[in-house]
């Protein structure tokens, strides 16, 4: 039984902000607004983001104790993202978290971003240690071995742009909207995913890299749209299928690779690409064929959330941990 | 239990937080952090002393109020922040000040009897380049729009012999208004939060964002277009 019966989530560290109600291992609520200004950018403008998280976040906060039925004074304790991410979204929901913890005489406990999409299986699913996951997500792409609980170590991760990233700016080559990567996975669903070639990167051990697929895909298009000016509009669902084929092979390639070296009792997949249709059933498929049990979040905990920063911060205060109210954010 | 306001500045070089008794309209407390680019770390701290300086001098905080901006956009992040979930978690009202009219107010005093006909103070914050937000008051209370100035570009208007400037950016007119020596803490912010008190002139705790006073455009990547 944890001594914090009833925790409060915050997440700002992106372009989501998010307030979640845990209460003694269950979520009883989790509200996200998203940010719709970023959409005529094709990306996310931090500037914009941080502006947007000042007017959104209390107003998040209310709706998730309005729906779990708890007033601020049956809180126990206040959980917050204090990085990685944007620092001026971080500075809104961890400085909203300090004026909470501070007025209400609540611990603050701060929570690594991306320990909390670790921490989001443990919300729906009882984990069979070792556990190695795939986080994958617009910011992030890593390989993660878990011990136990929030004991885990980074075995690879992106050399540089994040699968998701690769997912957002084909998606902006191809005019399609932001993020990019429901866009590509719908249009990818009517096409030919061996159509074209994509290369994979080279890279040493269990890393990734996704910068060089987005530049051949520039290449790619620059050169057929010379010859065709409709390609692009006559080919999308190949060429969407064909690009989505590729970052999918390569994601997986390094997890097969992981598999065979740390030999885990079980699988799992997080963060916001792990939505991505092909991605889902090609992961389900290898952990099947590897005997192993596999563990996907619900959509709403696998985006950026709060509920996953409740339970991690639920994890950490059951330790005994608290973080100090001059605590700062950290960007990376 | 007398009525304070617990007062916050976040928009310049040092954070401040300040404690003002209401039906004295006079000052309780004040912290000024030193260190420059602290907010983050000690604001949170300066609060903290200010709530246990208020029960320890049997006040009850009955508001919130903060410097709206504008100034540095991290700064008034930080103190909005913290300005609105006090305020929210407390429900109490949150009043939203105008550092630089405040500032401006106190520059009067300091003036004494040369604040007369024809008298006129620029409150200024430094802004990058030869830039400065500012807004003017002249004599007996007429106020200027607040906005931002590019001086390489444009000239302050009406400064006549009897014009002085205050703030942080008012170095940049040295050589046309004599300076008045007061400085943005969270003190300054007194009067005007207590007028505000007083007209029930309240922000809204959940919706309430800080005068940026600039927009925001973002540039446009070229690189990765066809």
């Amino acid at each position: 039984m944890n001594r914090y019966s009833t925790i409060l989530g915050i997440e700002s560290s992106c372009d989501d902000t998010s307030a979640s109600i845990w209460k003694e291992g269950k979520i009883l609520a989790n509200e996200t607004a998203g940010q719709p200004v970023h959409e005529a950018w094709g990306g996310v403008v931090p500037e914009l983001a941080s502006r947007a998280h000042q007017s959104h976040i209390i107003p998040v906060i209310q709706s998730a104790l309005n729906k779990a039925q708890i007033r601020l004074e049956d809180l126990d304790a206040i959980a917050c993202t204090q990085g990685p991410g944007l620092m001026g979204s971080l500075m809104v929901g961890w400085n909203t978290a300090k004026g909470l913890s501070l007025a209400l005489n609540k611990p603050l406990i701060g929570v690594h971003h991306l320990q909390a999409h670790v921490a989001a299986l443990y919300l729906e699913h009882e984990v069979r240690f070792p556990l190695l996951t795939l986080l994958v997500s617009g910011g992030h792409t890593q390989l993660l071995l878990i011990t136990k609980g929030l004991n885990m170590e980074i075995i690879g991760q992106s050399q540089d742009d994040a699968a998701g990233e690769a997912f957002d700016k084909a998606a902006k080559l191809l005019g399609l909207g932001y993020p990019g990567g429901p866009h590509v996975d719908r249009w990818a669903g009517s096409g030919n995913p061996q159509a074209f070639e994509f290369p994979d990167s080279q890279t040493p051990d269990l890393d990734f890299s996704f910068s060089g697929i987005k530049t051949s895909l520039l290449y790619f298009l620059r050169k057929q749209q010379e010859q065709d000016p409709q390609f692009m509009e006559s080919r999308m669902a190949d060429i969407c299928a064909s690009y989505q084929f590729q970052v999918v092979s390569s994601l997986l390639k390094r997890l097969n690779k992981a598999i065979r070296l740390h030999k885990p009792a079980s699988l799992g997949l997080v963060g916001g690409v792990s939505a991505n249709s092909e991605l889902r059933r090609r992961f389900s498929e290898l952990a099947t064929s590897k005997g192993l049990e596999v563990y996907i979040p619900s959509f709403g905990y696998c985006t950026d959330n709060a509920a996953m920063i409740a339970q991690a911060g639920a994890m950490l205060l059951e330790k005994g941990e608290q973080t100090p109210l001059s605590a700062l954010p950290f960007a990376r | 239990m007398k009525p304070a306001l617990l007062l916050i500045e976040s928009s310049a070089e040092f954070p401040s937080v300040a404690l003002a008794c209401i039906e004295s309209k006079s000052l309780i407390w004040e912290s000024v952090n030193r260190v420059q680019q602290s907010h983050s770390e000690q604001l949170p701290l300066l609060v903290e002393r200010a709530v246990a300086k208020a029960k320890q001098q049997d006040y009850s905080l009955v508001g919130v109020a903060v410097n709206e901006g504008p100034g540095s956009y991290t700064g008034l992040r930080i103190g909005s922040s913290l300005a609105k979930s006090l305020a929210y978690a407390w429900k109490i009202p949150l009043l939203a000040v105008s550092g630089l009219k405040a500032l401006a107010q106190v520059a009067v005093l300091e003036l004494g009897s040369d604040w007369s006909t024809g008298a006129a103070i620029w409150a200024m914050m430094d802004a990058r380049r030869s830039e400065v937000y500012a807004l003017s008051l002249s004599f007996p209370d007429r106020v200027s729009e607040l906005r931002p100035y590019v001086l390489e570009e444009e000239a302050l208007p009406e400064v006549g012999s009897r014009t002085w400037a205050v703030g942080n950016g008012a170095f940049k007119v040295s050589e046309t208004c004599a300076g008045v020596n007061v400085e943005l803490t969270a003190a300054v912010l007194l009067a005007e939060s207590i007028d505000k008190w007083i007209s029930k002139s309240f922000s809204d705790v959940a919706y309430f964002e800080p005068n940026y006073l600039k927009g925001f455009q973002p540039g446009i990547n070229k690189k990765y277009r066809l």
